[in-house]
Parts: structure tokens; sequence; C-alpha cells
């Protein structure tokens, strides 16, 4: 297991570099203001990868204009929950429960200032939850585990690492120098453990700090990877079949073993629906339904539902206005899901009318109303507890404004 | 590292045991083992074939042998570029705003549409191209170069405003300088319609200069902040006067080629590192090149590239003071190469390859087909380092800095799937088989897959698949 007290590896390089020795500052001792990661609380991210629509998910249907906007898209009927302002989409079924016991929030119109529709633009600004030009290369999740930043650097939690993508491949959030992060695709293989196959190439580099480095992250990276590939399934809810349910499941196990992960990414694809739109989009919204609703089963099963929060992004909304393909196209603002036992349910944000948009000024997407910045640092302030400077540090406040908790939890 | 020798040491080393130790033992120690022709290749291009580090080994002198790397950069290529490149520019199309006929908006909202998922075609069109030109690329030092400079003259392709069109003509700017002229290449940027709009530059004039080129110009491309004693090399003073000087630097938004509107430009007098005059853009280019932190900065970036993460100032400087005198990039890296510090045991090992030198040279040794190229550049991005898009005007980070957890799985799930690649394009059918031995993996993949010198030895028999894996996935290979 991994020792988390252990000097940072930043550290160890520059000692092996033969740095001072007044660098042997612990990592614990930062200035996080004494703060330390709840007990087993986690933050699930999920990628709703593509840009879901969320006029069709979270659907004005008392507008007129959204039947007008959308001659073959709008749903007309079957809704799976409906109120004076919003009717939910029919796949959504399965999570009614969730929201009738305020397990379930409705985040409007999320976004941030001069919205931009590009897939990558959009996503680095997601995951980076930096809006200028000058996207930093760290995901936000790392970067409030950063050396150099004064005002930030939290320790490292209490389990074996700090940010786990359960859904195979790359989780942007977690990107950069300074958090535990591990993958599930992450192979070991107890017969053939790393730098076995060639020792030779070892010799080559070894005796250097920069080999030391990745030698010490590599390892770092095989013990997590064998945490997590040796948990047993103690989970006993039956989870979808589908490759999000496998990733659910493997989440909810995680979870359910108690490991003190604060930070777990996961990512459904191919929401970005630019035609053949209603098939489409019920199919991802039912599988993440089922998924979602399986997740929250275990949680409870598990004792732990009120312990863990889940919250959707999607790079950006899609156009009010149907495009010639039956599909829609890059649009801005868009409706997010937070779901979790500690939330107060209902609808948070807002949504602006469909006649406030005005497609003779090129205006056919809906701007933002809630920052989603607020709803990070609400989860941090709020949920984990985290000193209100971690926020201003991490999203930069005396440039972007601050962003006061919401009244979200509790 | 380098850093680490006391100073006399290091002084006595050159001055006396140095000349003895070359006196005596010279002819051997400068020949070229197979070993050296690995690193040296390594170092200075991708992951090398056993037949280059053969074919390089044969060179009578290390110095011969560099001199054939750094005579063979060329701005020739070897995979042609896409077509659009070398048609004119696809303009924007124009603002729907003012139009009110519906069917009219309708046309222009489609045509938006159409230009964007165009322009998107282009991208993954112009990131394919480049893979597939280092995979085929007579040159990896050619390569190695345009990955350099275009770190260090950064544009991001994913600005609004930029255009994969604009972008391959910068790279052909970067490209035809490689090896050559600096402060050609510094002339040529300056007036670079990518460069001019990813820094703002179009949108400044005379009544409203914007500091952004004018700092990042010196910042980053010239000068460096502050010198090796911490001394600030210009002021925000200079940051101003500066900008003043490059308002009329302006960018034709029809042709994508650069226009100059004299209109725009501050004509009155400035003061920039203590000369004073009715300076433009090539008085500033004139002025900062004059500077001797210019050479000083190159070098050091180059040095950090080639030699070791940490440059040594005193060599550094030497190898500046000729350089400033005429700019040639090609005579500083054959000082780097020829240096002892390139040479050194204490240096190998302590530059990390970037996610492109990693896939490329992985694809190369595995003599993965051109047409996995798109494929490969996904995986560069996926990295964290997409290709002409770097996250701010500072480029990728490199080295240490740019290795974690996160990274390095990058590199495992990067290795896997080159694995994958390799035995379902590369191999022949039959090879694809259960546990091979340790002396048949060295058959079929070590040769270009290890260095001469290391050793294979694992200790069980696995899958050709599994084996490449786990050589990509050995730290070291990602270390040069």
């Amino acid at each position: 297991m991994l020792n988390h007290q252990r000097l940072n590896r930043r550290d160890l390089l520059k000692l092996a570099g033969g740095g001072a020795a007044c660098l042997m500052t612990p990592s614990l001792a930062r200035a996080s203001g004494g703060f330390s990661w709840p007990q087993n609380k986690t933050f699930v991210l999920f990628k709703m990868d593509g840009g879901n629509d969320g006029l069709n998910t979270i659907i004005p249907y008392t507008e007129q204009l959204y039947y007008t906007n959308r001659p073959t898209l709008a749903i007309k009927s079957g809704y799976a929950f409906q109120d004076n302002r919003f009717a939910f989409h029919p796949s959504l079924a399965p999570l009614v429960p969730a929201w009738s016991a305020k397990d379930m929030m409705v985040a409007l119109g999320v976004g941030y200032p001069n919205m931009v529709d590009s897939h990558f633009k959009g996503s680095d600004i997601w995951n980076t939850a930096i809006t200028s030009e000058d996207t930093p290369q760290t995901g936000w999740v790392d970067r409030l585990f950063s050396k150099a930043d004064p005002d930030l650097g939290l320790p490292y939690s209490a389990g074996p690492f700090d940010a786990a993508a359960v859904t195979g491949g790359f989780a942007e959030p977690f990107l950069g120098p300074d958090l535990r992060f591990v993958t599930s695709t992450v192979q070991t293989d107890p017969s053939l453990p790393s730098n076995a196959l060639n020792p030779g190439m070892q010799s080559y580099a070894s005796a250097n700090p920069v080999y030391d480095w990745m030698y010490q992250t590599q390892n770092e990276l095989d013990v997590a990877a064998s945490v997590l590939h040796s948990l047993p399934v103690i989970t006993r809810t039956t989870f979808p079949t589908t490759a999000l349910g496998i990733s659910m499941a493997h989440a909810a196990n995680l979870i359910a073993h108690k490991l003190n992960v604060p930070f777990i990414f996961l990512n459904q694809s191919t929401y970005d629906t630019h035609s053949d739109q209603l098939t489409r989009q019920a199919a991802l919204l039912a599988d993440f339904a089922n998924c979602v609703a399986a997740f929250r089963a275990e949680m409870i099963v598990q004792g732990l539902w009120k312990n863990v929060v889940l919250m959707t992004y999607s790079e950006f909304g899609r156009n009010a206005y149907e495009n010639s393909a039956k599909g829609t196209d890059h649009g801005l603002a868009n409706a997010e899901f937070i779901f979790g036992g500690a939330v107060k349910g209902g609808y948070v944000g807002g949504q602006f009318p469909l006649s406030s948009l005005n497609p003779k000024t090129g205006q056919t997407a809906l701007p933002y109303q809630l920052d989603f910045r607020q709803l990070y640092a609400t989860i941090l302030q709020g949920w984990f507890g985290a000193p209100g400077t971690v926020s201003s540090a991490l999203f930069d406040s005396a440039v972007y404004g601050s962003f006061a908790p919401l009244p979200i939890f509790g | 590292m380098t850093a680490r020798r006391p100073r006399l040491f290091r002084a006595l080393a050159g001055a006396t045991f140095l000349a003895l130790f070359q006196l005596c033992f010279a002819p051997q120690a400068l020949a070229i083992s197979e070993d050296d022709a690995f690193f040296l290749l390594m170092r200075t291009g991708f992951h090398p074939t056993q037949a280059r580090v053969k074919a390089l080994a044969a060179s009578p002198s290390r110095a011969a042998a560099i001199s054939v790397l750094v005579n063979g950069v060329t701005p020739a290529l070897a995979v042609a570029p896409p077509a659009w490149t070398s048609q004119p520019i696809t303009p924007p199309p124009p603002y729907c705003g003012k139009l009110t006929d519906p069917a009219a908006i309708a046309a222009c909202v489609a045509a938006d549409s159409a230009y964007w998922s165009l322009i998107s075609n282009q991208k993954g069109d112009l990131r394919a191209w480049y893979v597939a030109q280092m995979m085929a690329s007579p040159s990896p030092l050619t390569e190695r170069l345009t990955l350099f400079w275009h770190n260090h003259f950064t544009t991001q392709l994913s600005k609004s405003g930029e255009q994969p069109w604009l972008v391959f003509n910068q790279h052909r700017i970067i490209r035809r300088n490689a090896a050559g002229s600096f402060s050609t290449m510094l002339a040529q940027i300056m007036t670079d319609p990518a460069m001019l709009i990813f820094l703002d530059q179009q949108l400044s004039t005379a009544k409203a200069p914007t500091a952004n080129f004018a700092r990042e110009l010196m910042e980053l491309f010239t000068l460096g902040q502050s010198n090796a004693q911490g001394v600030p090399n210009y002021t925000e003073t200079t940051v101003t006067e500066v900008a003043r000087a490059l308002t009329g630097l302006n960018v034709d938004s029809a042709t994508g080629l650069f226009l100059y509107k004299a209109a725009d430009h501050d004509t009155g007098v400035k003061t920039i590192l203590g000369q004073t005059g009715n300076f433009d853009y090539t008085d500033v280019a004139r002025i900062l090149l004059a500077n001797p932190n210019c050479p000083i900065l190159i070098v050091s970036e180059l040095w950090k590239e080639f030699v070791s993460p940490t440059p040594d100032t005193a060599q550094v400087a030497t190898i500046a003071s000729s350089f400033g005198a005429n700019y040639q990039i090609a005579p500083v890296l054959t000082a780097l190469f020829n240096s002892d510090a390139f040479w050194s045991p204490a240096n190998r090992g302590t530059l990390v390859k970037s996610p492109a030198e990693f896939i490329v040279g992985a694809a190369r040794a595995l003599s993965l087909p051109n047409s996995e190229a798109s494929g490969l550049a996904s995986m560069i991005s996926y990295a964290g380092t997409p290709l002409f898009d770097p996250p701010n005007v500072r480029g990728f980070l490199t080295g240490v800095d740019s290795m974690s957890t996160y990274t390095l799985a990058a590199r495992q799930l990067n290795g896997s799937h080159l694995a994958n690649l390799w035995v379902t394009e590369v191999l022949p059918a039959g090879d694809d088989k259960a546990n091979i031995s340790p002396s048949e993996f060295a058959a079929i993949a070590a040769p270009n897959l290890l260095a001469p010198a290391m050793l294979l030895q694992p200790t069980a028999n696995i899958t050709p698949r599994t084996a490449a894996a786990r050589v990509l996935a050995d730290p070291a290979y990602s270390l040069k």
C-alpha cells in the first residue's frame, strides 16, 4: 500500500537531483487550512460526451416555440414526469423515484460566459474550469492538489489514489502532475511485473533522478491498479449489462469498499446527435437512467448514498432549432443532473424562455444562467467542506469573480 | 546532472584532464559504437530501427555521424500535404445577423454549419498528415526540430479565427527554417497570420495598441523574462513601446495572407531597450536579435531539448556568442551534439520523450503503416498534447513536469493500442500466437524496439502483443 504521507514525488526528484534538505517538508503541511478529505465521500463526475440535448431532456413543454423550432424532434407525450414548467424525457422514467425522493436535482441553464460550441474547446473549459483562451494543461481536479499554488495543494486522500477513471481510457479533469490517478485500463500481470521484461532498459536509464521519478510514478500506478483490479465484488444490485452499466457497477463497487477515493470519472459517449436524434438520444438516456437508478439503489443498500454526489456535464447544450437531418447542431447552455442522498432535490439555476432567442441575430442557442464553476464550488465547499479560499484560487476569483455556494446540500 | 559537478572540477576537467584523455585515447573514444549510434539517433530523432543504428555506426567518428544527421535536415516532404493546403483559404461565411428573409437565414446558417464541419475535417487532415510525415521522414531530426519550434513559436489551432490553412502556412515557415536561420524564421513568424491572430495582433492599432504579441515576442520567443542572474530583460514600458512599434501588422481576412495596414501604425517615436526612433516591426526584430539575451534563450532551449534538463550556463554562453553573430541554427546543433555533456553517461536517459515522439517512435520501430496516422494523431491528443494545439502560449509541458500517474497511464494505454496495431496490421497472421519465448520475441520485435544494450528477460513466455505493450509501458522507454 502506498504511504500517502510520504514526500511528494517532485520533492524526491529535487532531493535526488541534489536539492537542499529543506525541501523535506511533509506534503500535508500545506496552506489548505488543515483541510483533509472527509471519510468515504465521493464525487462522481459523469460526462455525457458529445453534448447532450438538454432541451429534449428537461423539456420546456409549455412553450409553444419548442414545437415550432423542432417540428420533427419535439417530444409531445409520454413524459416520465411533468410539472408546471418542464417535462422529463420518457427515457428518464427509472429516475422518477429519485426525483420524488429529492435525491435528484436538475441544474438549468448551466454554462459560463462567452460559451463556445466546439467539442474540444468546450470540453477543455469544463475539464479545466478555466474559461479563457489560455486553458491550462491540467484538469481542475488535479489543480486542487497543485503543489505549485500556495492557495491550493490539498492533501492526498486517505485512499490508495485520489481519482479513478473506471470507464477506461482518459479522464481529463484528472489530467496533471499532482493527484494520484488510476484508470481501469492499466493492466497488471503478477507474472510480469513492470520492468521485468527488459532489465537492460532499466540499467540503460537507471541511476538518474528522472528515471527515479518515472519509476516511482510507475510503481504508484501499478499499486493503485492492483488495488482497483483486486477488489472483490461486494455490490448486490443487478446493473444493466451495457458498457456503461459495467462501468457503473465498478464505480459502485469501488465506493462500497470504502477506500476513501474522493473522485471518480465516468463517461458516456455519442451524445453528438446531429442526425436521427430521437432514436439515438432515447437509447442513450434510457441507458443513463437505468444505470444511475441501479447505482442509487446500490448506494442505498450500502448505506453510502448520503456520501455520494454524481453530477453530469456535457461540453455544451444543443441548438434550440432542429437541423435538416432530424438532429440538432451544437448549442450553448445545458441542463445537468446532480444526484445524491444529501442533495435537496428540485431545480437550481434557470432557463431563459425560447422567446428570448433570435435567429435573425444568430441567437439560436440558450445562453447560460448558472456558471458550472458555482456548482463545483458548491460541491467543494458545501459537500467536501473545503475552505472557500480553495474555490477562489481554483477558479481564479480575482479574474472571474467569486462563486458562492448554492443551497444544494442539506 | 551536469549542474551537480562543482565548478572547479569542471574547469579542471576541461583544461587538463580532458586534454590528456583525448591525447591518449582520442581515436577509440571518438569512434561510434552501435550503442552510441542508437543514443544519437534517439536523442536527435525518434526511436530508431536497427537498420538505421547499424548504418550510422559505420561512420568513422561521432562528429561524422553528427554531420550526417545535421546535414540531412531538409524541408522536403516525404508525404504530400492535404490538397487544400495548396488552394486558396476558405473564408468564413458572412455573419447571418443582418438577414431578415427566413430562407436567406436558413441558407446562411447552413453555410455556417458547412464551414465549421470543413474546418473540423481539415484539422483532422492536418494532424494525420503531420504524423504520417513524421513516420515516413528520412530525417527524424527535421521532424524533431519542427516539433521543437512549434512548441517555441506556439499557436493554438483551437483559437477561434484560427484555421488549419493558416497553421499549415506557419508549419511551412518552421519547416523551411528548422535548422536554417533563426533571424529569418523570426521575421517570417512576425508576419505570419496564424501567429498574429493567435496573439491578437490584428486587433492592435495606433489608437489602441494591444500588448499580447509584444510581450510574448520578448518573454517567450526571443529574450526570456530575465537573465541567468534573475535580472529582468525588459520592463513593462518596453512592452508598451514594442506594442506601439508592432502596430500595422495585420491579416487580410479574405485571403488569409499577411497585410500591413500602414494607417494603423503608430508613427511616433519609441524607445526600445535603449534605442530611440520611429520604429516599426522590422526594427523590433533587429533590436531583439541584437540583444545578447536572445541567443542565450534559444541555445538554452535547444540544450534542454537535446542535451539535458539543466543547461550549463558557461557552455551555453560560449555557443550563444557565435550563434548571436549569424543566427545559423545548424552550427548550434553541431556544437550541442558534439559536446561532452551530450555524450555524458550522467545525462543519458534524463530527457523525456513527448507523447508525439513516443507514439511516432513506436510506430516507426514497429513498422506501422502510414494509413494509421490519423488514429495515432488521436492518441497524441488523448495523451494531452494535441498537435498544433498547446494549452497556452507557453506550449506543452516537457520533461518530468509533464509526467504523472495520469500521463504515464496514458502512455501505457497508448502503448497497448500500438501493440494491438502491430499485431493486427504488421505481424504475419501466424506470428499472432500465444506465448513466444524471449528469443522469438527478440527475433520479431526486439531489433527495432530495444536498444542494442538491452537484455530481454521476461519471466514467463508471453504473447507478442503483451511483450510489445510491456516494452512500451516500461518507464525507461519514455526516456531518451
